[in-house]
């Protein structure tokens, strides 16, 4: 569903020095797998998730989606792509302090054709989904790490995207923490989400059918992996 | 995002900065209230004008003389006689002549009143309203009888308190005189200071003081006719004073309180302008702590682009912050300019009115004050690259 065909990405660091932060990564992602990106910092992990989102654009190279070329698309139509098609998960959580956890998790409902009365009650199955039914009028900061980690989970998968992006989901949890994580992750997987994850931990790469390894902005390794569980 | 999570959005924020937002919003309170009190205090001393002239009637001329010269010698009978033989577009004519802080006396209270010397017919010309009694009658003008006519003030209730004046005898300059009656006051603009009291003006020269009127007031038979009456009074008294060398000015009175209400209306706008500043400077705090805004929230910017925010939606988010901010600012200007306004305005003796056009005004001015002053911070919002918003710290 997703192809990458010889991606870069340059950046500009004042004028004068340019960091290339992929050099032509051609990929192909399969709906329904699960798949892990792997590789030391600065190897263009971050940059590659981003793009695959919608969130940032190539500098060459093209990206089909589902058939559709998406550097030919407008901002306003990568938007309503990334609300209805992705679900994004970031290592730092990013919920806003100030709303409650049901508030959070309808968030991007605000973005999407969704009917208000059906929002509250979608966005409560779905903190279900992650068991955290009970705490729902409660603001992020009163949660654990995994916990929130679970609130942004929810989030992402309140408008039933096909695919769920993760950025180093468990970076700030503790192992055990990490691992409840990534059986959800697994599970949605089961259910036929297609999953991109990057991880430093070798251990929760095992979790995926595919491990990508990055070095360099380019793909030094790309393997399959029986599953462990 | 629809206009109804926007400002629920909006209210929400802007509910969890309360002592920032109320900063902020404080310089468009004060404008907006500014702007609310001028008006009304604005509309109130035009309805004062407007009543008074209502009162006095279109019908109203007034005889003064151009410059006092030294030779004049004031208005007399006879000048009376002679316009009321001429002229045959005036009704009603009466010379009026004052003198304040004229001793008075009733039993063992003592004030000091304006003494006004009138003739019969200045009830009907001014319109005077009659509470109690009766005006100064021509047989008591003619023999210059000691009667007077209290004007109903607080002075006047301070000695008398709640019993009837009429019939009393008091004291005015040594002299002792009978209350025959109690008339409304003259309105005017500003606080009546002193009592003021009527009586025949025989008995003003005789007794009070022989000083020369300056004034006459003239009722025209017919409002067509007031310019034809203005030349006739002007060419009898300046050919009955010609060895005096003075010219004499007639006015209308409704014309002069009509720009006195024009004078009203320049000062009411400029002072306006000068309270529309402080609401367009207000705007400036408005951009600012809106900008502020954007750089602390950047990385909810970024998330909310990640989840299918368009430029659009940010842009409108933050607008509508900045319009909920100035249009609350606005209200609460108008609610404490309409309070205060309601309170100032017996200090200027004018009626509490309230100028809703100008309050409309302001509101209008504060929500555009706000809508500008978040263009350019919403657009700087709305522009932030997803990745590049997500990454800021």
């Amino acid at each position: 569903m997703i192809v990458l065909e010889d991606i870069r990405k340059d950046y500009w660091m004042g004028k004068e020095i340019k960091v290339e932060a992929l050099k032509g990564i051609s990929l192909e992602l399969k709906e329904g797998g699960f798949y892990t990106i792997i590789g030391p910092s600065g190897s263009g992990k971050s940059t590659l998730l981003s793009i695959v989102g919608c969130l940032d654009k190539p500098s060459s190279g093209r990206y089909l989606l589902e058939g559709k070329e998406v550097e030919k698309l407008s901002d306003d139509e990568l938007a309503s792509i990334r609300n209805e098609r992705f679900g994004f998960v970031f290592q730092v959580f990013n919920l806003l302090g100030p709303l409650s956890v049901l508030k959070n998790v309808e968030l991007p409902f605000l973005y999407s054709k969704t009917h208000s009365k059906d929002r509250r009650k979608i966005a409560y199955e779905v903190l279900k989904l992650v068991g955290l039914e009970k705490r729902i009028d409660h603001r992020p900061n009163e949660l654990s790490g995994g916990e929130q980690q679970r609130v942004a989970i929810a989030r992402a998968l309140v408008n039933d995207p096909d695919i769920i992006l993760a950025d180093e989901p468990t970076g700030n949890l503790d192992t055990a923490t990490g691992r409840e994580i990534m059986k959800i992750f697994y599970n949605l997987h089961k259910e036929g989400k297609t999953i991109l994850l990057i991880t430093h931990n070798e251990e929760n790469a095992q979790f995926a059918e595919r491990i990508i390894s990055l070095r360099d902005g380019r793909i030094e390794k790309e393997s399959g992996k029986p599953q462990i569980l | 995002m629809t206009i109804r999570d926007g400002l629920i959005s909006a209210f929400y924020t802007i509910g969890l900065y309360k002592v920032r937002s109320l900063l902020t919003i404080l310089g468009v309170v004060i404008g907006v209230a500014a702007i609310t009190i001028i008006s009304s205090l604005g509309k109130g001393s035009r309805l004062a004008i407007l009543s008074e002239m209502e009162r006095i009637g279109a019908d109203l001329l007034w005889v003064g003389v151009e410059e006092k010269r030294e030779g004049f010698g004031g208005f007399n009978n006879e000048d009376i006689e002679a316009i009321k033989r001429v002229s045959t577009s005036v009704k009603a004519i009466s010379l009026e002549t004052s003198i304040s802080g004229i001793p008075f006396k009733h039993n063992r209270q003592r004030a000091r009143f304006t003494v006004v010397g009138v003739d019969p017919s200045y009830q009907q010309i001014l319109r005077i309203l009659l509470i109690k009694g009766r005006f100064i009658s021509y047989p008591s003008q003619k023999e210059g009888m000691k009667v007077c006519v209290l004007e109903d003030s607080d002075a006047t209730r301070r000695i008398f308190g709640f019993s009837n004046p009429v019939g009393k005898r008091v004291d005015i300059y040594n002299e002792t005189f009978r209350i025959i009656g109690v008339v409304e006051p003259k309105r005017a603009l500003g606080t009546i200071v002193e009592g003021r009291v009527y009586i025949p003006s025989s008995t003003f020269f005789r007794c009070v003081a022989p000083i020369p009127s300056h004034l006459l007031y003239v009722q025209v038979s017919s409002l067509l006719k007031i310019k034809e009456a203005s030349l006739e009074i002007k060419r009898i008294l300046e050919f009955r004073h010609q060895k005096e060398r003075v010219s004499f000015q007639v006015l209308s009175l409704v014309e002069t309180l009509k720009s006195t209400q024009r004078l009203v209306k320049i000062a009411t706008l400029v002072l306006g302008g000068v309270a529309f500043i402080s609401l367009l400077v207000s705007g400036i705090g408005i951009a600012n702590i809106m900008l502020i805004s954007v750089i602390e929230r950047t990385s909810e910017i970024g998330l909310r682009k990640a989840i299918g925010a368009r430029k659009g939606d940010i842009l409108f988010q933050f607008l509508t912050e900045a319009v909920v901010l100035s249009a609350s600012g606005g209200s609460l200007g108008a609610m404490c300019g309409i309070i205060l306004s309601w309170f100032i305005a017996p200090f200027f003796n004018i009626p509490s009115a309230i100028s809703f056009f100008g309050v409309g005004i302001a509101l209008f001015c504060s929500v555009s004050v706000g809508l500008i002053s978040g263009i350019y911070p919403a657009y700087q919002a709305s522009n932030l690259t997803p990745i590049e918003a997500l990454r800021h710290e």
